[in-house]
């Protein structure tokens, strides 16, 4: 059944079928999008196609405008940017520092993709610590016992976490809020408590430690630079994953469940499709976490592991793509300073917390939204994200 | 095994699941009738440990029924605090926020824990009249574990008598039904919230200080406890009393029984029984779809 | 002309009660059809059951020959069946624009695309701004659903259910809280919508200028029982209907 053809609005198009056209199209839509949409709202009393009507009184709406996504070309040239800097920053940093942000850049992608199911699904999952320590078990593992090598074990990471994720999802799924969160939990903790007591097989309490690395990647410079870039690049995918039909489809589950399912969208299947997303990035951050640590030990497990990626989120901002990896930069680089000087960290980070949840429920992100700053990291809208 | 050894670890199961039950029927309370998972909770419980602690090394033994009474009521009044400063912000928010604000405030009281009373364990002792052991037949009990059942059954029938026959308990069972037709009809409904979590907190400081002769208190209790206490209330179902009671029971003899068959599995079992109370009934034994 | 949405013996029983009792009812393909009744004689259960969000507790329903009894609703929907809401229920923090983009892309079967930005090419797009001018909503296209006004709002959950280019559309109570401009907006849309596209339509209604203006046939629905059916006339002159309706001011013309 065809739709009848109205008039066209080619001035709406985003432009003819050669890639050079249709980039710069893109740009040129990127550029003026904003600026238009923000400045005006729908006009008082307009008319309205079809049959003739009474005047249209003033109560047309005069709504909140959104911004469109980034083109894929802002994001491939805000990576480009991020490994230049990372290049620059390896070579000008001290090996301290270097080893430190390591870190900070595998926490940065477990918090972006824990916010794929948090953020965009609105699932809040309690349990993603266990595929970050699965991924570096799985490198873990594979060295103490078989002597693997490096390499395949760390491309293997995804698969495990994919595969352990699919599972609880298949479970945890068919409940709801609360008790998803609590079910989520229930499983990282009986990760956890595997990895605790089967001593024989995963080394116990003690954990695994001295996991084999790639010498090259053990050097300050090299390692971050690696890891920084994996990372993003990892990053970078989860984004395209965020603006394409399937993070459209998420984010509309996660607005109305039922309206998604009325529209045709078998909500349950996507939502164990973006758990297994989040479950195989997870897992290759806890891959990437190895080569910062070369250990693997219980407590990348248990439930106050995966609370983190969630406060690193909120104090990032839930509703941007990159704030939850800014979240992770301050929450790591404050934790290490704080830790070093006075005791309290946990008294300083539930005082942060309890600040952001209060009184500035974007997050670090939705600090800067008071001005123009707000194109490059946040969408100005109320809460949840929608790419960019 | 015999008869008399299986009766020692029925018994040893039930004062497990009694002191979960003091402290899950406070938090099932809590989330029935206000919508809030408290994960504080678990720092109610430590924090009424603590002061029981503190109590008995300061006044001496004989304090410790004295604490009993005095620590519940401090926990109470702390909670209450919490409630009016934290929680009253976040009663129009999302579920995520609500569950961060309660996460923030277990880890600020957990660090106030350990500036208040230091990183190391302390011990309670038994009081004289309940410690030693009962003989019947070729079973010992320990006196004190029959008195800690008969607690968490005293506390159980507290809790019927006062959410059947009192006004503060018909208000509490129409908030957990209904808390804006609740305030529609003239109560006030900022009071009853305040009330209930104080006696949430009640509960959980009781559950500590009944508990604290039978283990070591320290900075670690809280985090323990809390996981246990909520796999016992989804068990059961949030908002039920007596899911609370049959979920601690439930969980009380899969722990018993883990050490006894599998000791290196043991701490997984409660896990795999809430997994499996959960597919079968996604609500929890006595719960209601409605109210996740 | 083919029989587009047939049920037989229709019921729903919750404990003791009767919701829906024995509905046997059938709508012409390309007709507007509406349901009428006054409150609690069971038009919101029966639409549940239509919709595959209750289960029915017996008889059949029959929708283009298949036999959808039972089914859950997005299998419904794929069939052609589809629905607005009568409490709007829309995706707050989407933009317009998106929400239509993306009922386009879930009807397509592209709702699990993971690497391109289908949703933004020119098919889906034009598609879904088409949609928009037809409901009217096309200077609102980029703004945030939420902040719509009513009227707004409830075209949109018109524009989701025609995104899925439905052979049938079940419109539950499509002009409930409308101001007399917004209703007449609706009544232009629906009435366009069936003929543009041949759609068939069913709604339930209360307003009933609206309802005896566009349906070509009535069902009257009491106490979970068909009480009359027929020509918008025949049942404004039947006289059990006026009784039920406490009394006749309602039906005067």
């Amino acid at each position: 059944m065809e739709p009848t053809r109205l008039p066209d609005n080619s001035s709406q198009r985003p432009g003819p079928e050669r890639r050079y056209g249709a980039a710069r199209a893109w740009l040129a839509r990127a550029a003026s999008v904003n600026w238009e949409m923000a400045r005006d709202a729908a006009p008082v009393g307009a008319p309205v196609r079809g049959p003739a009507i009474p005047e249209a009184p003033a109560h047309r709406s005069a709504g909140a405008p959104m911004a469109e996504a980034w083109p894929t070309t802002y994001a491939l040239a805000v990576f480009a940017v991020g490994a230049l800097a990372a290049f620059v920053a390896s070579r000008v940093l001290s090996p301290v520092w270097l080893l430190e942000l390591q870190h900070v850049a595998a926490l940065a992608l477990f918090a972006v993709a824990t916010n794929l199911l948090v953020g965009y699904g609105g699932l809040v999952s309690f349990g993603q610590a266990a595929y970050y320590g699965l991924g570096a078990y799985t490198i873990a593992l594979a060295w103490l016992h078989f002597k693997a090598p490096f390499w395949p074990s760390f491309i293997a990471t995804p698969l495990v976490g994919a595969v352990s994720a699919f599972a609880v999802g298949l479970v945890a799924l068919r409940t709801r809020k609360l008790y998803f969160a609590l079910l989520t939990l229930a499983f990282a903790q009986l990760f956890y408590t595997v990895a605790q007591q089967q001593y024989d097989i995963t080394n116990g309490a003690t954990g695994i430690f001295g996991v084999a690395v790639p010498a090259v990647l053990m050097d300050p410079q090299v390692g971050f630079f690696f890891v920084f870039v994996a990372a993003a690049l990892a990053m970078l995918l989860l984004w395209k994953i965020t603006v394409s039909p399937f993070g459209l489809t998420l984010r509309a589950i996660r607005e109305n469940r039922a309206r998604a399912q009325s529209v045709g969208v078998n909500v349950f299947r996507h939502e164990l499709l973006a758990f297994v997303l989040a479950g195989a990035f997870s897992a290759f951050a806890g891959g990437l976490f190895i080569i910062h640590d070369q250990s693997a030990y219980p407590e990348l497990l248990d439930w106050t592991k995966s609370g983190e990626p969630i406060f690193m989120l909120v104090l990032g901002g839930m509703n941007s793509f990159l704030g939850p990896a800014l979240g992770a930069l301050v929450y790591q680089i404050s934790h290490e300073i704080i830790v070093q000087h006075l005791k309290d960290w946990q008294l300083v980070l539930g005082l942060v917390v309890l600040a952001i949840v209060l009184f500035m429920p974007d997050g670090i992100v939705g600090l800067f939204s008071a001005k123009r700053w707000r194109r490059w990291f946040a969408r100005p809208q109320a809460s949840g994200p929608n790419p960019g | 095994m015999s008869v008399e050894s299986l009766a020692v670890e029925l018994l040893s199961a039930m004062t497990t699941a009694g002191s979960l039950f003091i402290i899950a029927a406070g938090l099932t309370l809590v989330f029935g009738a206000m919508r809030i998972a408290n994960i504080a909770h678990g720092s109610f419980y430590m924090y009424g440990a603590f002061l029981v602690s503190t109590i008995v090394s300061s006044f001496g033994g004989g304090a410790f029924w004295v604490s009993l009474v005095a620590a519940p009521l401090i926990v109470a009044t702390l909670g209450m605090v919490v409630e009016v400063t934290v929680l009253r912000r976040v009663y129009d928010k999302d579920h995520l926020t609500q569950l961060l604000a309660t996460y923030a405030v277990f880890l600020i009281l957990a660090d106030l824990a350990i500036r208040f009373w230091g990183a190391q364990s302390r011990a309670v002792p038994t009081p004289a009249i309940l410690s030693g052991s009962m003989r019947l037949g070729a079973a010992s009990f320990p006196v004190y574990d029959l008195f800690v059942v008969g607690a968490a059954a005293a506390i159980g029938l507290g809790l019927w008598i006062l959410l059947r026959f009192t006004l503060l308990g018909w208000r509490i069972l129409a908030a957990v039904e209904d808390s804006e037709m609740l305030a529609a009809k003239g109560t006030n409904v900022r009071l009853l919230y305040t009330m209930v979590f104080g006696l949430g907190a009640l509960l959980a400081g009781f559950g500590g200080a009944v508990v604290a002769p039978l283990q070591s208190i320290d900075t670690g209790l809280d985090a323990n406890i809390i996981v246990a206490a909520f796999i016992v209330v989804v068990i059961g179902g949030l908002g039920s009393v007596a899911g609370a009671a049959v979920g601690a029971m439930i969980v009380g003899l899969f722990q018993a029984l883990g050490i006894l068959w599998t000791p290196s599995w043991a701490p997984a079992y409660i896990y795999l029984a809430m997994i499996v109370v959960l597919e079968i009934r996604p609500s929890g034994l006595f719960g209601t779809a409605e109210m996740a | 002309m083919m029989r587009m949405l047939e049920t037989h013996g229709l019921s729903k029983v919750f404990g003791g009660f009767r919701a829906v009792d024995q509905v046997t009812l059938s709508v012409k393909q390309g007709t507007i059809h509406s349901v009428i009744g006054p409150n609690g004689a069971g038009k919101s259960t029966l639409f549940k059951m239509l919709t595959g969000t209750l289960e029915p507790s017996s008889g059949t329903i029959r929708f283009a020959g298949h036999d959808i009894t039972g089914h859950s609703p997005h299998v419904i929907t794929r069939r052609g069946l589809a629905q607005s809401f009568q409490i709007t229920s829309i995706f707050p923090r989407l933009s317009v624009l998106d929400s239509i983009k993306m009922a386009i892309v879930a009807r397509m079967g592209r709702s699990a695309n993971l690497l391109t930005r289908f949703q933004d090419r020119c098919a889906v797009r034009d598609e879904a701004l088409e949609i928009l001018e037809q409901v009217g909503l096309s200077e609102v296209a980029q703004v945030q659903a939420s902040t719509l006004s009513h009227g707004d709002q409830r075209a949109l959950e018109v524009a989701l259910a025609l995104a899925t280019r439905p052979r049938m559309l079940l419109l539950d109570e499509p002009t409930a809280g409308m101001s007399p401009w917004e209703t007449r907006r609706m009544v232009n849309l629906v009435r366009g919508m069936a003929k543009n596209r041949s759609l068939t339509v069913l709604f339930c209604e209360h307003d009933m200028d609206v309802v005896f203006e566009i349906s070509e046939s009535v069902t009257v629905l009491h106490q979970g029982r068909i009480l009359v059916e027929g020509s918008p006339d025949e049942v404004r002159r039947n006289q059990q209907v006026a009784e039920v309706y406490l009394g006749n001011e309602a039906l005067d013309s």
